[in-house]
């Protein structure tokens, strides 16, 4: 069993959490939406939308190409950080929703019953911490080099990756599908190989962005020209 | 009444690129006038100010006697039609009908008077209706796509037309078509185009366009002809006009 | 490997009239998320699913959706659910019932395969019996009507067609990169610079759609050809399936 689930991943199917933890997790989720709508809505602003929707259909994307990990197992993109730091932490949750909703519905991928737990796991952990991880390392360091930046965003995105695998071993632990202490080691190591994938391609991805469209990061470095408005 | 009048318009893009260093010049009722200038002299920045897309960071704009404010936009959307250079950016509904719709539905056109809008305008463009109405998009060849677009547009019965590159990348024979369309239109038409012969043969006046700012204007017969004024500005003689 | 994204866009059977064409947008999305939902809910039993696969073809031969159509549809999208149904069906442990080296295929796996395809497939086909029909627009416009975020449905509509242009791009980018001969492995710096790249070609073009989009004067949300009003048949059809899922789970109880 703890094999199987470490190549699913961390998209967790149906048939897999107890009906509580399903409960729980969809009101924690229903709760982060809404709070993250209310958010975006006070912020909204023109140019985010067409963002949000780029990044939703980047990430889709991007979750489809797989990278080999370790022993044939193979991890992929799972974008929380990027969504992050590219639109902040609540439109960046929004998109990541906006993600797993389609996925969900159209390919059966990660299931229904778990989508409020997914959307915790990614959009909360990954996105939020992800992007305030990222925050604190770059302005701690001073916000002026590229290198800050890429740590920042490397550091960020495997810590939200290890996060994520923490949440899901301990929902599947109180779902009493797995065992705490056999799931949670494996998932730890697997993870942690995956996660240096996540922070080679959102480092690789954010570099970009910062050297050709600065202004398209959510905090834009001290370089960029405000735009006129 | 002047239908589209710009004034020193000052355009700079987030990056610092400055696209537009005072723009000025007035179109005349009825009158159809050709925008040449070398790739990145400001011509398609400069159209997408007319109707409103972009904010002019300095100067003024009127349009059809109004001046461009956030509350006239309705307005100017609809008296200003703006036909990209790229019909893929244009073309975004599942099928022909609805795409050519989505215009006037925005002015809020519905039932019967929507669709006979729909088959007028693309009767006007050639595209016979009963064939292309229920065609999707996607697989009309570019010579199609580019008249679908510019029926989406005359459906919102704009009093100008703007057409940024109508003829790139049409065949000759969709380039002859696009002509003879351009003049028989009544509506006053801008038209931003590297093609000269196309200018020469539909417009009576030419601006032209370089590095944000309007180096000269004029008939277009006298100005096309001038070959060291074309190719200081990185133009050439039409080809009609080589001999 | 992203093919199956226009194909997704595409709603080939939408202009055809049937029963199944006369529900209003609403209703349609209605029964298909319910049974998707009833699908997800209902025990792994192998006459539960027979019943909601014939349940599904009866819509199917109410819709006239060409079988041809659909089961091209559900090719394309199973080559792309396949890796993870693979993946699955290496992956368990129990009595092994062929061993390819260190890839084993367990009784137990096999089970789970079968389960995750049967169920992938139930939803799938019930998800492309409403975007076969109904084109994306209208589905969008179902959900708004339905109370769903405005600020969702405008992103979810975003996405769709930024999916679209993306595949547009990537296919473009992929050709010039062969003409140049980039080889098949690429460096990680390379590969960042066509994901940036690719990224900012997409929003670059979605930029240009959107302004398209107001200089026709758009101004946030479609403008609907009027809103039909839900008649009796739609209620009946909504309340029909939830009746089919809430009668399969109460009858598999009962025995």
């Amino acid at each position: 069993m703890g094999v199987g689930l470490l190549w699913l991943g961390m998209h967790i199917p149906d048939g897999f959490l107890s009906l509580p933890v399903t409960a729980l997790t969809y009101v924690l989720a229903v709760a982060l939406v809404f709070l993250a709508l209310r958010q975006t809505e006070q912020a909204y602003a023109d140019k985010l939308v067409p963002l949000m929707g780029v990044s939703a259909a980047f990430i889709f994307a991007a979750q489809m190409i797989n990278f080999p990990v370790l022993g044939g197992t193979s991890g992929h993109l799972l974008g929380g950080t990027l969504a992050g730091i590219l639109l902040g932490p609540w439109a960046g949750t929004l998109a990541m929703v906006v993600v797993f909703i389609v996925q969900t519905l159209l390919f059966q991928d990660g299931g229904l019953t778990a989508l409020g737990a997914n959307i915790l796991n990614m959009g909360l952990l990954g996105t939020f911490i992800g992007y305030y991880l990222y925050r604190t390392v770059r302005f701690t360091l001073g916000d002026q080099h590229w290198w800050v930046m890429a740590l920042a965003t490397g550091f960020a995105s495997w810590c939200s990756v290890m996060l994520a695998a923490v949440a899901v071993a301990l929902q599947l632990s109180w779902s009493g599908t797995v065992v705490l202490g056999v799931v949670l080691p494996a998932m730890l190591v697997v993870h942690s190989l995956i996660g240096i994938g996540e922070a080679v391609l959102t480092v690789a991805v954010v570099s970009f962005l910062w050297r050709t469209r600065p202004d398209l990061l959510f905090d834009p470095p001290p370089f960029t020209k405000k735009e006129l408005t | 009444m002047k239908p589209l009048v710009v004034e020193s318009l000052f355009y700079t893009y987030p990056d610092g690129t400055q696209a537009l260093r005072g723009v000025s010049f007035a179109l005349t009722a009825g009158q159809n006038v050709a925008l040449v200038g070398p790739n990145g002299s400001g011509k398609s920045t400069l159209l997408l100010h007319l109707n409103g897309l972009l904010e002019a960071e300095r100067g003024t704009l009127e349009v059809g006697g109004q001046p461009l404010k956030p509350q006239n936009m309705d307005f100017v959307r609809r008296y200003v039609g703006l036909v990209f250079q790229n019909p893929e950016d244009q073309l975004f509904m599942p099928t022909v009908q609805e795409d050519v719709a989505f215009g006037p539905q925005n002015l809020g056109l519905a039932g019967t008077e929507l669709t006979n809008r729909v088959r007028e305008c693309l009767e006007v463009v050639g595209l016979e209706p009963a064939r292309f109405l229920e065609r999707p998009c996607f697989n009309l060849s570019l010579g199609e796509k580019k008249r679908v677009a510019l029926a989406g547009v005359l459906a919102m019965q704009p009093e100008v037309l703007v057409l940024d590159e109508p003829s790139a990348g049409l065949d000759p024979r969709g380039r002859r078509r696009l002509i003879r369309l351009l003049q028989d239109f009544p509506q006053t038409k801008l038209i931003a185009t590297h093609d000269l012969d196309l200018a020469l043969e539909t417009c009576s006046e030419t601006i032209l366009l370089e590095r944000g700012l309007v180096i000269t204007s004029g008939p277009t017969s006298q100005l096309l002809r001038d070959r060291v004024l074309l190719e200081t500005h990185g133009l050439e003689l039409p080809l009609s006009l080589q001999g | 490997m992203l093919l199956h994204v226009p194909t997704f866009s595409l709603a080939a059977a939408a202009y055809q009239d049937s029963p199944w064409h006369r529900l209003a947008p609403r209703a349609r999305l209605g029964v298909s998320l319910i049974l998707v939902l009833g699908v997800a809910v209902t025990p792994a039993r192998l006459e539960l699913w027979g019943i909601y696969a014939l349940f599904l073809l009866l819509l199917i031969v109410v819709s006239q959706v060409s079988p041809v159509t659909m089961v091209k549809r559900l090719g394309v999208e199973l080559v792309f659910v396949g890796v993870l149904l693979l993946s699955i069906l290496w992956s368990g442990q129990g009595t092994p019932l062929v061993s390819l080296g260190v890839l084993q295929i367990t009784q137990d796996s096999l089970a789970r395969f079968g389960g995750v395809l049967a169920k992938a497939l139930l939803s799938l086909v019930s998800l492309n019996l409403l975007t076969l029909t109904t084109p994306a627009p209208r589905i969008l416009q179902a959900l708004e009507q339905l109370r769903f975020p405005r600020l969702l449905v405008r992103v979810l509509e975003l996405m769709l067609r930024f999916l679209a242009v993306l595949v547009d791009e990537l296919g473009s980018m992929k050709r010039a990169a062969q003409a140049r001969r980039a080889g098949t492995l690429l460096g990680w710096g390379v590969a960042g610079n066509i994901l940036g790249s690719l990224f900012l070609r997409t929003y670059g073009r979605g930029e240009r759609v959107h302004l398209a989009m107001q200089a026709r004067g758009f101004k946030g949300s479609f403008q609907s050809t009027g809103v039909p009003p839900l008649t009796v048949i739609d209620g009946l059809a909504v309340l029909g399936t939830v009746g089919f899922v809430v009668g399969v789970l109460l009858w598999q109880g009962v025995r």
